[in-house]
């Protein structure tokens, strides 16, 4: 275990440096000159060249990409081009709680709904709870999450106008507070998030559950007589939940990819938002910080899967 | 592959009653067609089941009536209509008003006029009086007042093109370095394996947020005067599609490795080998044909990816920027007006969502057509 441990953890220094490369690189070779922008009409070759250094940009390639690279385990991004003297950092750091609360329970629910609905499709195969079930996830699975998002705020806006309630259409409360109004514009955003992942796991689940349950021990144990629930719970559900450790992963990158929308199209303040308003203005260090960031989390949550995946399977154990 | 005996004799069984003793001889003939029949190859048994998935074949219906619309849809709509007088820009016939680009200031957030006959509460008289919508636009118009249908039609059209792009690079590369590593394995292998590797590091969009963030601003001047591709809006679109194709093509290259290494084993390769076959003729001529399916299932899929991806991007801003159209910025544009003209916002995501389930719905045909088996 330790062997294979230890050869994942060699693959992820890996990745994050060709991540990081790739992201730095992009940086680097972005058209423009940024501290020309920056100085406009004021331009002046003493202060450009002060400037210049200040950002670290006169070093040459490796020596910038090994500052950036150090930057990292401090989370200093370097500075923002757009706010002078402002580090990227500072401009993220707001953005981090929310996004994070965002994906964190669109996670939870994935997991407390997507693995009960699919084993309730396993075990129910090819009966209309299977199918229709199976019908909706496939069509959840194929479609983005933005189309979701606008579905679910015409129907948000149809249901206010007609009713007269005050379900908020946009914005998010106080990050990680719960009271009924910060409740009220977080449910949806949350719920739509999970969807895309939850569809997958689903899917997953009832693959993997289908297989055990063809599995020899799992007649042994009906022949032995032992009630269904045990043997359901007991001896097919364990070993059915075991693949669906590495789906954490995989389930981060949707979560990713989905938060940019939502905090899109629902006015989040998080950090896809501070993001997307760098792109506007140009502001790459915040790009780069972005990217970064969310690739590497990702990155880790494999690495977590595996350690997850080795804890519940034995059979790695032994090797 | 199994094929499902029940079926495939079934539909050739010839209607003897019908037969006069002059047509035994073509009746003869037939019967060799028959038995040459049977003996289908894998990829018209595979055709045969994919016609047999009737909700494949809406799929077809739809996909292939969308690409009709993109093409010709705007060439005819231009052509339909009366001379309006414009009380900005002052008289102008259709192929003015029905172009996606145009702006008539004075007829924003107009609904369909056909929506009105489901209002029947409301007389015509009550419509003119109100200065409701004349059937200019079929599907209304948006907050600038352009025509939301025309808008639509240069959307899907920007959704196929850049599908079609990215498919190229996405086959090309996936097929060429999938192969390589597939059958020399080595260096290239190990290559393509950590490169994928990084590549799926980056989750979904956001190694097109990154170029398209930093190289965006850059595309929009420079290439902005490339006629056709660059022009209204489009150059961002290069910049998109190439970092969609980049990200593509390993997943293809990666299924085109695996199924190399598999027929690799087979014993007509080994013959081919016998006989003195090349590498390069054995790549070509023994291993490429037998990827068909592999690759059209793949590339299928991936389409959906790529659709979602450029809309996707056009919704955050940085794709399409206006006066062009594309399906995710109709979608953003539309997005303030949700709460007052829900109608602009949903037509959009609504053809998205057909579009991308009929590719979706293919592709899972095709996949099943193609090996019956994989079910799960």
């Amino acid at each position: 275990m330790v062997q294979f441990l230890i050869k994942r953890f060699i693959g992820l220094i890996f990745v994050v440096i060709g991540v990081t490369f790739i992201t730095f690189t992009m940086g680097y070779f972005a058209p423009g000159d940024p501290v020309r922008a920056m100085l406009g009409s004021h331009y002046d070759p003493v202060l450009y060249a002060q400037l210049k250094h200040a950002y670290g940009l006169d070093q040459p390639f490796w020596v910038q990409y090994w500052h950036f690279l150090q930057g990292l385990f401090r989370f200093d991004f370097g500075l923002s081009y757009e706010y002078a003297n402002r580090p990227v950092w500072e401009i993220l750091k707001d953005g981090v709680p929310v996004s994070a609360e965002l994906g964190f329970w669109a996670l939870v629910l994935e997991i407390l709904i997507g693995i009960p609905l699919g084993i309730l499709s396993a075990l129910k195969a090819n009966s209309w709870v299977d199918t229709t079930s199976m019908a909706i996830v496939l069509v959840m699975y194929s479609l983005p999450v933005f189309v979701f998002a606008v579905f679910f705020q015409v129907i948000i806006v149809w249901i206010d106008i007609h009713t007269g309630a005050q379900w908020p259409v946009a914005n998010w409360g106080n990050p990680w507070q719960y009271t009924w109004s910060d409740l009220q514009s977080k449910i949806g955003p949350i719920v739509i998030l999970a969807l895309a992942g939850l569809a997958y796991l689903t899917r997953l689940t009832r693959t993997s559950m289908l297989e055990v349950l063809r599995q020899d021990y799992v007649r042994t144990a009906r022949a032995k007589g032992l009630r269904e629930r045990i043997v359901i719970y007991r001896h097919a559900l364990r070993n059915a939940l075991i693949p669906l450790a590495t789906i954490l992963g995989l389930s981060l990158g949707l979560i990713v990819t989905g938060t940019f929308f939502l905090e899109d199209i629902f006015n989040i303040p998080g950090i896809g938002e501070a993001t997307l308003q760098a792109a506007h203005y140009r502001d790459y260090p915040v790009i780069q910080a972005t990217v970064v960031l969310l690739a590497v989390a990702v990155v880790i949550g494999n690495l977590i899967s595996d350690i997850l995946y080795t804890l519940v399977d034995p059979r790695i154990k032994a090797v | 592959m199994t094929p499902d005996s029940g079926m495939s004799q079934a539909p050739f069984v010839p209607d003897l009653g019908l037969l006069t003793d002059s047509d035994l001889a073509t009746t003869l003939g037939e019967n060799e067609a028959q038995q040459q029949k049977k003996s289908a190859t894998p990829f018209q048994e595979s055709m045969q089941r994919l016609g047999r998935d009737k909700r494949a074949l809406a799929s077809i219906g739809i996909i292939i009536f969308f690409i009709l619309l993109a093409l010709f849809g705007p060439f005819f709509y231009q052509r339909i209509g009366g001379i309006y007088e414009s009380p900005i820009s002052g008289p102008i016939g259709p192929q003015v008003y029905h172009t996606f680009y145009h702006q008539e200031l004075t007829r924003q957030d107009e609904l369909p006029s056909w929506v009105y006959f489901f209002y029947s509460d409301l007389s015509k008289a009550d419509m003119q009086a109100r200065q409701l919508p004349s059937f200019q636009y079929w599907l209304g118009t948006d907050q600038l007042g352009r025509d939301i249908l025309a808008r639509l039609m240069q959307g899907i059209l920007i959704s196929i093109t850049v599908a079609l792009l990215v498919e190229v690079v996405d086959v090309g590369a996936g097929i060429t370095v999938g192969i390589l590593a597939g059958f020399n394995g080595g260096a290239i292998d190990q290559v393509l394996a950590r490169f994928t590797d990084i590549i799926f590091a980056f989750p979904g969009l956001l190694f097109i947020i990154l170029v398209s963030g930093i190289w965006g601003a850059w595309a929009d001047i420079a290439l902005g005067n490339i006629p056709i591709i660059g022009a209204n809006g489009n150059a961002r679109l290069l910049v998109v599609s190439i970092a969609l194709a980049f990200v593509a093509w390993p997943l293809m290259a990666r299924y085109v490795r695996g199924q190399t290494l598999q027929l690799k084993e087979q014993q007509f390769i080994e013959a081919a080998r016998t006989v003195g076959t090349s590498n390069f003729r054995i790549m070509m001529r023994h291993i490429t044909p037998n990827l068909l399916s592999i690759v059209i299932v793949a590339s299928t899929l991936n389409i959906v990816g790529t659709i979602i991806g450029e809309a996707g991007i056009s919704l955050l801003g940085l794709g399409v920027q206006p006066p062009g159209s594309s399906i995710g910025l109709m979608i953003s544009d539309a997005q303030p007006q949700v709460a007052t003209h829900p109608w602009e916002i949903l037509v959009p995501t609504f053809v998205l969502t057909i579009f991308v389930l009929a590719f979706s719905f293919l592709g899972d045909g095709l996949r099943d057509a193609f090996d019956p088996r994989a079910n799960d």
